[in-house]
């Protein structure tokens, strides 16, 4: 009998799991089933913008732009001297607007916070400019240069702005030329060329190694001409905390002025304009070490971000291959060593791994590895571009080499680009006469010389690929307000090929924005200058004040700078080169402390109402928090690779970048929703009518 | 800070010159620069309508000169480091570069005219050829310019 | 090969256009050689700020390292 129940019991125990296991079972399934129901539901309800809502033409890609300049409102001179128009920033984008506004006739304010336009920071790109002249005759065009950047921007950019890009890129060098800029020409008097990475034509133009100066004193000047002439009224030494925003007689708000900070007397101003054009640069410092100026900063981009305006793909971050390596924890800022280097410069790391432990060690130098035992590794791996990759292909390669112990300085994060064999076939005079200037730059830092010794490299974090979202106009989602230049995120897509930025920032402010905002101002022309004593000004620069009046109480323990490089080591670590959703999970909550930290814990000293570095530093780094805040949680939700995104969950078996166009081939936008919210996503889905989206292959 | 030795004293302080007054500790105003180059260093030309970039030939050692020229980054070096708080330097070097090419020769004798009459009014130096300007200068704009400048000056002078 | 050096840093201190200024001398050990002559200044002001002092107020050069050793709004004398 006993022998009965015992079989009984253990049979009811048996049943009790077997029916606790298939409970569970069904329990999973039916939570997966929610998951995946919600997912749809998110789906259907991500908000979505339509090409109607970016205002891009109908019609064929090379006769958009032409459409829409038969086709656009435009304001008569006399009308234009009755419009004020807000600039905010003197760099290529801003001066060159500024100047052309200014030319036509509207009535400019034009902001910069150094303390002479010339100072913005554009005038430090070295490189070159790009543009379709096709001068050299080895198969350039307008085509072949936009296909080259969609191409290069990983297919993450809206068509038709690239098109428009490449379109008017042979005007700026008309412009360019025509205001004295002294770009390199040939013995035979005519421009010359080189050429960049992402490209196998040679249609770069540039001014020795100081390209980015020349071009802004350029538009520096046409700027100076129009201040004589009383045409533009410039601050310099102001910088813009907010952006007031009025209602219309149909209650949408307009962007109609600013708050600015004077910086020498720290007095608040308010400035009124018929619309605001910001040109304010990218936001690279979030990582404090880059190859930005100490100033250059993402504060005006958040100031438009918190009235409405769309924050887009922020993650997408180019890290540049070939900076001057870091070399202490002191240091404030990287030094960027151009592009066109790469052009005869040779990228290598040593094939040995005995090797690298002793250039590590300082016991060899680079000349003393023989040929053979040098791995050229862009060229074996890519046979078609080699050394000549885009970014972030080179960028990432440099990563693998030196993650596998392959780095060549004493802290293993560093490769040679090496100009022997240069030197050998050209002869040292030439070589001198092409980048003698970055040698010099070169050698004044790291004490070596790099004619006898190859030159040590590392990436940097360099552009900001992403930015405020604009339509075709270049228009933000709030009335008035638009954004030029590398603020905003409209051409570069994923990535942005060498000698670009300076294009696109001088496409934008001479031959895009004096077009598309005369369709915004003619319909203005019956607007009156509004006086700042409106409450809209009253109360922004309120806000300006109470914000500026909390920081200075804190009166904590740390200094801006400490935390900042808090900051920056952890965008570094965390939302760098190699992404991962742990990795973005964790930096997110290191980014919330330091949020925390820095409001209750910061130091500022000094006064609020007289010349205060600290506290402009304090200012922008409050704004650095949320970007960096937000380039995690956009890298989080892009689960692909592409461009300067890179997912390590997401790469090919060699080690490539991998798309996944079926799920996120659009713009992710991002939508303030309050402080301490989350961001509401909005997607502007890119379906491309013209071009085909391949797998970037730089092979072959 | 490989120039200098363990338990040396390195004095810093601002650019000294009437032209640059200090704002606060190393901190100067140097907006009397920008004021020269709003006289006159620019070309006067309008965005959009210009000729094809390639439409005028330069010889390269002209380009390479300009370019030289044009390398001055406005940092004021040059009027600190003269006695007498010259900007001679400054402004020869952009009236320079514009008068090399075909684009600024048009205009150059009224330019230089205009930015040297701005740098008197704004209370620069006379220059005595000390070249105490070229010597200071970090990008190694060269003494020739001002001597490029003398001559405009000179021959816009003579045609009046 | 770059050593660590301790130097004085002898400073002009002027609170506006209109104050009276005068020189003050800090000392500042540890300094990396390698390190910039801005980054010199940077690593002064951390100290200065740890202080509750207010720290030297100069024009932030744009980025272009060749002339970080001629930065402006600075001439540098050295003295021993």
């Amino acid at each position: 009998m006993a022998k009965k129940e015992e079989i009984m019991e253990a049979a009811k125990e048996t049943a009790k799991k077997v029916a606790t296991k298939v409970a569970q079972k069904a329990v999973d399934v039916a939570e997966a089933a929610l998951d995946a129901a919600a997912e749809v539901v998110k789906e259907a309800t991500t908000p979505i913008i339509t090409p109607e809502m970016a205002k891009i033409p109908a019609g064929p890609l090379e006769l958009k732009w032409t459409n829409y300049k038969n086709h656009q409102k435009l304001v008569n001179p006399a009308n234009k001297r009755r419009l004020d128009v807000i600039v905010v920033g003197t760099g290529l984008a801003g001066a060159s607007a500024a100047a052309s506004l200014a030319e036509m006739g509207f009535n400019v304010l034009n902001f910069c916070i150094q303390d002479s336009p010339r100072r913005a920071h554009s005038i430090a790109a070295q490189g070159g400019i790009n543009a379709a002249k096709n001068y050299q005759n080895d198969g350039d065009s307008v085509y072949r240069l936009y296909y080259d950047t969609i191409k290069g921007g990983d297919y993450r950019a809206r068509e038709a702005n690239v098109y428009r890009l490449a379109e008017v890129s042979n005007n700026i060098i008309d412009q360019c030329v025509a205001q004295g800029v002294p770009f390199a020409r040939e013995y035979g008097g005519l421009l010359d060329n080189r050429s960049f990475g992402g490209a196998q034509v040679s249609r770069t133009f540039y001014a020795k190694g100081q390209t980015g100066q020349q071009l802004l004193l350029g538009a520096y000047s046409a700027l100076s001409r129009q201040i004589g002439k009383g045409k533009v009224k410039m601050y310099t030494r102001y910088e813009m905390l907010d952006i007031v925003l009025v209602a219309d007689e149909n209650g949408e708000k307009r962007a109609r002025g600013i708050i600015a900070r004077n910086l020498v007397t720290g007095r608040i101003e308010r400035f009124f304009a018929h619309a605001v054009v910001v040109g304010s640069g990218g936001y690279g410092n979030t990582f404090f070490l880059s190859t930005n100026a100490m100033a250059s900063n993402g504060s005006a981009a958040m100031q438009m971000y918190r009235h409405g305006a769309l924050f887009a793909n922020p993650c997408y971050a180019q890290i540049h291959p070939t900076c001057i390596p870091k070399h202490g924890d002191f240091q404030s800022k990287l030094t960027l060593m151009s592009e066109s280097l790469r052009n005869d410069g040779r990228i290598w790391v040593p094939k040995k791994l005995e090797d690298a432990k002793r250039l590590q060690a300082g016991e060899i130098k680079g000349r003393d590895i023989p040929e053979e035992d040098r791995d050229y590794y862009l060229e074996r791996r890519y046979p078609a571009f080699g050394n000549l990759v885009p970014r972030d292909v080179a960028s990432r390669a440099a990563k693998e080499r030196c993650d596998k112990g392959y780095g060549v300085n004493n802290t293993g994060l560093a490769v040679f680009l090496d100009f022997s064999d240069a030197i050998q076939r050209l002869g040292k005079d030439v070589v001198a006469q092409k980048y003698g200037n970055l040698f010099q730059m070169y050698e004044k830092i790291v004490d070596e010389n790099p004619y006898e010794n190859p030159m040590m490299i590392f990436p940097a974090i360099h552009y900001t690929m992403g930015g405020i979202w604009v339509d075709y106009e270049l228009q933000t989602t709030v009335k008035g307000l638009f954004c030029i230049g590398e603020a905003n995120f409209s051409d570069h897509g994923a990535n942005r090929l060498g000698a670009s930025a300076l294009m696109q920032g001088l496409a934008d402010g001479y031959f895009v924005l004096p077009y598309t905002i005369q369709n915004y101002l003619s319909d203005q022309i019956g607007v009156p200058r509004m006086s700042t004593d409106l409450p809209e000004f009253a109360e922004a620069e309120k806000a300006v004040q109470d914000k500026i009046d909390k920081l200075m109480a804190i009166q904590g323990k740390r200094s801006v700078d400490s935390i900042h490089k808090e900051l920056g080591l952890i965008m570094w670590d965390f939302v760098g080169m190699g992404r991962t959703a742990e990795g973005l999970k964790e930096g997110i909550k290191k980014i919330d402390a330091i949020k925390k930290e820095f409001w209750t814990n910061v130091y500022i000293p000094g006064e609020a109402n007289s010349l205060n570095n600290e506290l402009e530093k304090a200012l922008r780094l409050a704004d650095f928090i949320e970007i960096g805040r937000l380039m995690a949680v956009d890298a989080l939700h892009r689960e692909e690779s592409c461009g300067g995104h890179f997912r390590e969950e997401y790469q090919t078996p060699e080690g490539e970048a991998l798309r996944q166009d079926d799920k996120f081939a659009y713009v992710g936008c991002w939508k303030y929703m309050g402080e301490d919210a989350e961001p509401q996503l909005i997607k502007e889905p890119l379906d491309y009518e013209f071009t085909e989206r391949k797998t970037r292959n730089y092979k072959n | 800070m490989r120039k200098f030795k363990d338990g040396e004293t390195i004095t810093v302080e601002p650019w000294r010159s009437r032209a640059f007054p200090v704002i606060k500790d190393l901190m100067v105003d140097r907006g009397a620069y920008d004021k020269i180059m709003q006289a006159g260093g620019f070309v006067s030309v309008n965005t959009g309508g210009v000729p094809d970039a390639n439409a005028i030939p330069i010889p390269k050692p002209v380009a390479d000169e300009a370019m030289d020229a044009a390398s001055c980054i406005g940092c004021g070096a040059c009027a600190a480091a003269c006695k007498n708080g010259s900007a001679m330097l400054f402004v020869s070097a952009k009236v320079s570069q514009l008068a090399l090419l075909p684009q600024g020769k048009i205009e150059a004798a009224a330019r230089a005219k205009a930015m040297v009459a701005k740098m008197d009014e704004l209370g620069f130096g006379n220059c005595t050829n000390t070249g105490a300007c070229a010597a200071e200068c970090p990008k190694s704009v060269s003494l020739a310019n001002i001597a490029r400048l003398n001559r405009e000056f000179l021959s816009a002078k003579f045609k009046d | 090969m770059d050593q660590y050096i301790d130097i004085k840093v002898r400073v002009w201190r002027q609170a506006g256009p209109k104050a009276q200024g005068h020189f003050e001398t800090y000392d500042l050990k540890h300094v990396f050689q390698g390190a910039s002559f801005l980054e010199m200044i940077d690593i002064l002001n951390e100290q200065l700020v740890a202080e509750h002092k207010d720290p030297v107020t100069y024009d932030h050069a744009p980025s272009r390292p060749a002339s970080c050793t001629c930065v402006s709004s600075k001439t540098v004398r050295r003295s021993l």
